[in-house]
This record gives structure tokens, sequence and C-alpha cells, in this order.
């Protein structure tokens, strides 16, 4: 069985070697260029939103390198992410792909276990010991770029040589992605901390910190939000984004973080009193817990067209003007242009540096 | 329950300015005009009645709202800074009966008796109002006079007679102020204009296939596409969506594979929104009835 999934930022490190430690042969897709976005477009229905139009270009690239079962999270909700998996296939077997669907969902999960059963030849048994290490390999992998990950964003505003801390980054999550047993891949992590701290820095103590909240694929795939949160880095701006590809696993794969999601349901109340998808209450919840936390500014991304996404933008807007917390708001797709974005960012950045009061350069 | 309705008018130009003034540039017509109505509405009341409809149940699964409708209410309460009193039941029937949502909404007048009666009331008259549609060919049966019953006006242009089925979602396709009278536009340009309401039955036959995206307005026009498509033997498909509508993305598309990979029906898409000009769009109706005249002969 060769298996591909969706694409999105550095989530493949880890479900690669969880997949691999389970028995099936893992196709991961190129990363995103000009290219695949343009393929997805030209497949995808119109007004659909981008993060389609990039997993539809991706898919294409995985069934031309060979993969024969392309695995989706779906599920019956109100925001389209749900139906992905469908109207993908149903895109791609219109075009002449030859492969098989297998989503992921709360009401499959027997069809599921047997799956990874027959991968397994048959064996239950050990289809649970591969099961459980499969878990345990993804889950180190998965903390070991969140930890690199992190080092990066606290380390890039206060850089002296930006490209020396982003190739540091690109070799860091090469060697977890090669490292193949446990220690390894410990030993990657440990090391974080030290090679970063080892970079020369350019004397910068205090920087305005900026929280990063909207729709998960925006928040996470940098080639859609044009690589949001190491520019920011480099203006010199500390950003800290409210889901990262680790997160994501943990909090939409297994439902971790029950406290955050009642935490957040509490905070947002008085302005949006029902989710709809597309990390909306979160987004509200983490406006109003950046203005607590004494941010500078919020920056909200969203895609183009994005329902959930959309429909929350007043409120962020009304929830912003009532803590006085700086709010920018980037609609993004497939004709988004880099130079406007960053035009927009730079201008955020300076109104962030020029406000007066106290909140900025605690 | 005691109250006094008073209805907003009917759409019209300055109500749709008012809303897009209102709403972020990028939220659908519907919306537009929906905030348009609320502020054409909110000092002339004491009372807001803003139901925030969740999902419902079809043949055993979960049907839900688009998010924007779904959100209404807090869309609302964002935009405007002095509203009157909202009474919103939340009508999500995996956590609460429809007698709960209303009383629960209704803190003074939530007499669990008087509440029941008026649910029945109700009921009582949306399934009369959704036969009378049918039989009509409108939603708007009760402004409609009995003789004025759509009749195409055929061949008016030479030729032969092509049957056009119009599909869009209700709020759009019966609501001039919006749609710019699509539909006479159809006749106009020679066609007859076909709109068809799905039954019950069809509805939960199209939920049963498990291919329908999980979107109870979604539903009622895959069902309608499959009726124009299967039994009416409509000679082109006229998909009727706004700008920015993300449901409609994914259902038209599905319309469209459908119409054109095993049907072989001719469809177009219309987007409206609030730049739609009437020129284009006769002429893009235009063309396509062309067309389909074309093939015809």
């Amino acid at each position: 069985m060769k298996v591909a999934f969706p694409y999105m930022g550095t989530a493949p490190i880890a479900l690669n070697a969880l997949l691999r430690t389970l028995g099936a042969q893992v196709i991961s897709p190129p990363k995103p260029t000009r290219a695949t976005i343009e393929l997805g477009t030209r497949l995808a229905p119109e007004t659909m939103c981008v993060p389609f139009k990039v997993t539809l270009g991706n898919m294409v690239r995985c069934l031309e390198a060979g993969a024969d079962t392309l695995v989706y999270v779906t599920g019956s909700w109100s925001c389209r992410f749900g139906y992905y998996g469908r109207l993908q296939a149903q895109i791609l077997h219109d075009e002449g792909f030859e492969f098989r669907l297998l989503e992921l969902s709360h009401d499959r999960i027997p069809a599921i276990i047997n799956e990874v059963r027959a991968m397994n030849r048959g064996r239950m048994s050990s289809a649970v010991v591969n099961g459980l290490r499969a878990l345990r390999i993804g889950w180190l992998k998965s903390t070991a770029v969140d930890e690199t990950e992190a080092r990066f964003r606290r380390k890039m505003p206060a850089v002296r040589d930006p490209g020396a801390c982003r190739r540091l980054l690109a070799t860091m999550l090469e060697e977890i992605q090669g490292a193949e047993r446990p220690a390894a891949i410990k030993q990657v992590r440990g090391s974080a901390r030290g090679r970063f701290a080892a970079l020369p820095t350019n004397g910068r103590i205090r920087m305005p910190r900026v929280k990063l909240v909207g729709e998960s694929y925006c928040v996470v795939e940098p080639f859609i939000n044009f690589d949001i949160v190491a520019r920011l880095g480099e203006m010199g701006v500390l950003v800290d984004p409210f889901l990262t590809a680790h997160r994501w696993l943990g909090f939409h794969g297994f439902r971790l973080g029950k406290d955050e999601v009642l935490r957040m349901r509490a905070l947002s109340a008085p302005y949006w009193r029902y989710c709809v998808g597309g990390e909306d209450q979160n987004s509200v919840g983490q406006l109003l817990l950046a203005a607590q936390d004494g941010f500078d500014g919020v920056i909200h991304v969203h895609p183009f067209g994005c329902m959930p996404g959309t429909v929350v933008q007043p409120t962020m807007t009304k929830a912003a003007r009532d803590t006085g917390i700086a709010y920018l708001p980037l609609s993004l797709d497939e004709h988004s242009s880099e130079t406007g974005v960053l035009t927009r960012l730079e201008a955020f950045v300076s109104l962030i540096e020029k406000r007066p009061g106290e909140r900025h350069g605690k | 329950m005691g109250w006094e309705v008073v209805l907003s008018e009917p759409t019209s130009r300055p109500v749709l300015e008012l809303g897009v003034r209102l709403s972020p540039a990028e939220l659908c017509l519907p919306v537009k005009a929906f905030l348009g109505h609320v502020a054409a509405l909110r000092d002339r009341v004491d009372t807001l009645f803003l139901p925030r409809i969740v999902c419902t149940c079809v043949s055993g699964d979960w049907f839900f709202g688009c998010p924007k409708a779904i959100a209404l209410p807090d869309l609302t309460r964002a935009v405007f800074d002095s509203l009157p009193l909202i009474v919103e039941p939340v009508l999500d029937r995996q956590i609460l009966t429809e007698e709960q949502s209303f009383r629960n909404a209704m803190p003074g007048r939530n007499n669990r008796s008087h509440v029941r009666k008026a649910l029945r009331l109700a009921k009582a008259a949306a399934t009369d109002a959704a036969l009378r549609t049918r039989t009509a060919g409108s939603p708007l049966h009760m402004f409609l006079d009995q003789g004025t019953k759509s009749e195409g006006r055929g061949t008016g242009h030479g030729g032969p007679a092509v049957r056009v089925g119009v599909v869009g979602h209700s709020y759009l396709l019966f609501d001039s102020g919006l749609n710019l009278g699509v539909l006479d536009k159809v006749k106009e340009a020679g066609a007859e204009p076909t709109v068809v309401f799905p039954t019950a039955v069809e509805v939960e036959l199209e939920a049963k296939r498990g291919s329908a995206p999980n979107w109870y307005y979604e539903l009622e026009l895959l069902a309608a596409a499959r009726r124009l498509l299967e039994s009416e033997l409509v000679d082109g498909l006229l998909l009727v969506a706004s700008f920015a509508c993300g449901t409609g993305a994914v259902t038209n598309e599905l319309i469209q594979r459908a119409a054109v990979h095993r049907h072989g029906v001719p469809t177009v898409t219309l987007l409206m929104d609030e730049h739609t000009g009437e020129a284009g769009l006769v002429t893009r109706i235009e063309s396509f009835i062309d067309l389909l005249r074309l093939r015809k002969r």
C-alpha cells in the first residue's frame, strides 16, 4: 500500500514516520510550489478555498509518484474541510487517476483498525505492537519538530544573520526526518537549545510580540502565509502562532487539550457563542487572551472566502477595538502577492512599534 | 406567543447598499442583504427574532447550516453598536429539543404548553407553505395572484423551444432585489425556466446516497438538480449562486460534474454580487440559450 495524505507545514515529518512504522509505504509530496498551486486551481472549483487547491495539487503530484491510497480526515460538520476528501476524490477520478480513498473519521474507527491489521499481514498482535511503536515514533518526531521551531521563532528576531538561522532550522528538520531510532530523535531535540543559542545575536533585547491566529492551514503552512513567522522575525518581531503542526496533530488528531477548549469558549462567549469551524472560536479567544497577556498585536490569517474565517471578522474587529490591541486581518489565496502581504506586514509592524502606551516593550 | 410581527420590506437597492456598507467585503450577497434588513428593522421593533439554525437530522445523519448562517446572531451583534433585544433559539438537535431551545431563548414567555402549541401551529404552517410552494412554483405564493403562475413565453424568438432548469438557493432565486430578476430574464430570452422543489422523500433519498455534503440546504439543491436532469429532461442547467458562497462552490461543482459527465447537459453558473450588472447578466443568459437552441437543431 502506497499512502499519500494532504500536506501541511511540518506535519508530514511525524506523520511519515508514524505511517511507515505502521507498515505502510508513504509517498510524500514535494514541497508546494507555484506550479502545484496552479495545477490545483485548474482542477478545483473556482470559488473554493485555497487549502483545497494546494492539497489537490499535492495529491496529483503524489498520484503521479505512484500513490495508490489517499488518506483524508473527513467528517460531517459545517466547514468545507470535512468534505475535502470526497470532492477531491471525485475530481481526481474524473481526471482518470486510479486510487483508493481512505477516510479517517470518528464513525470509521473499526475500518481503520482493519486497515492497520491488513498492513501487518492480518495479525492483530503485531498490529497492536506496531501501532504503539508508530505512535511513539510519531510523537517523538512531532515534539522534536515543535521544540526546534519554537527555538527558531524565539531566536529569529534577535539573530545577527537571519539566513544562518533559517539554514539551521532546515538542517535540523532534515536531521529529525532522517533519524530512525528514538535515541537519535531525542539527541537532535536535545541539541536544539545549544545550537540556536550559539548563533551570534544582534543585541536586540526588547521586541514587539505578535500573536498569529486564524484558520489552521494558513497559520501552519509557510507556503500559503508567505513564511509570515520568519518574515516578521526578520523585522524584529517575535511571533507566537496559536497553532503549530505538532499542536494540530495533538489537538485535532487526538483531541487533547480539553481544558484549553473550555477556556477559549469561556473567554470568547461574550462575542462568539457557537463554534462553526475554521478555528473561529479559538481566534476570538486567543485575541482576547493575547490582549490580557500584553501582546502588541494580533494577525488573523484565513483563506479568501473561508466561511468561518470571513464571518468571524467583524467580531474580531470589535474584540480588538474593545481591548485596544492592534489587529491585522489577512485574507490569502492563490492570487495573493508576496509584495502586497509584506507591505501590509511592514506597515503593521511600524504601527505597533510607534504605538504609545505601556503595552510595548515589556 | 403573543408578539406582534413586523416584517422588513422586500430587498431594495438602498437596503442592500446599507448592508454592503456594514459588512466586510468578503461576505456573500445574502448575508449583506440580511445585515441591510436588520439595519432597516432595528429602530422599528423592540425584539429581534434571530434563530441560530445549526443542524437537522435527515435519514439518520446530521446535516448542518453553513457557518455564516449559524453565526448570524454573533455577526449581527458585532456589526451593530445598539440593538433591540435578540431572541436567539439555538436549533441544535444534537444538544436540545426544539421545545427546550425555544423555551431557553424566551425567558418570561416560556410556559411549556404555550411553547408546545406555538411549535405545533408553526410546523403545520410550514408544511402547508411547503405544499403551496410546490403547487405555485414559488415560495412567494402568498404574494402571487392566482392567475400568474409562471408560464414561459415559449418560442417568441423562433426556433425550437428550450427548457432551462434553474438551480439556486431560494433566498437568492426568489429575491428579485438580489438576482436582478434572473427568472424573468430567462423568459425574455425566449426559454422556459424550470424550477423544482424537491419533496421530503427526494431530500431523504439524496441524503441516503452518502455522497452529499452535510449541509441541509445543499441537499435540496442536489435533489432538485437530480430531478431536473433525470426526469424533467431539461436542455440546459442554469446555476445561480452568490459570489463567495462557500457551500455553493462544492454543490455546484458536484451538479456540474453530474450534468456534464453523466447526462451531457450544458451548464452555466451565474455568480451574483452587489456589482453584478444587468447588461452582463442578460448577455450571458442570451448566449447560453442561443447555444442550447443550436444544439437542439
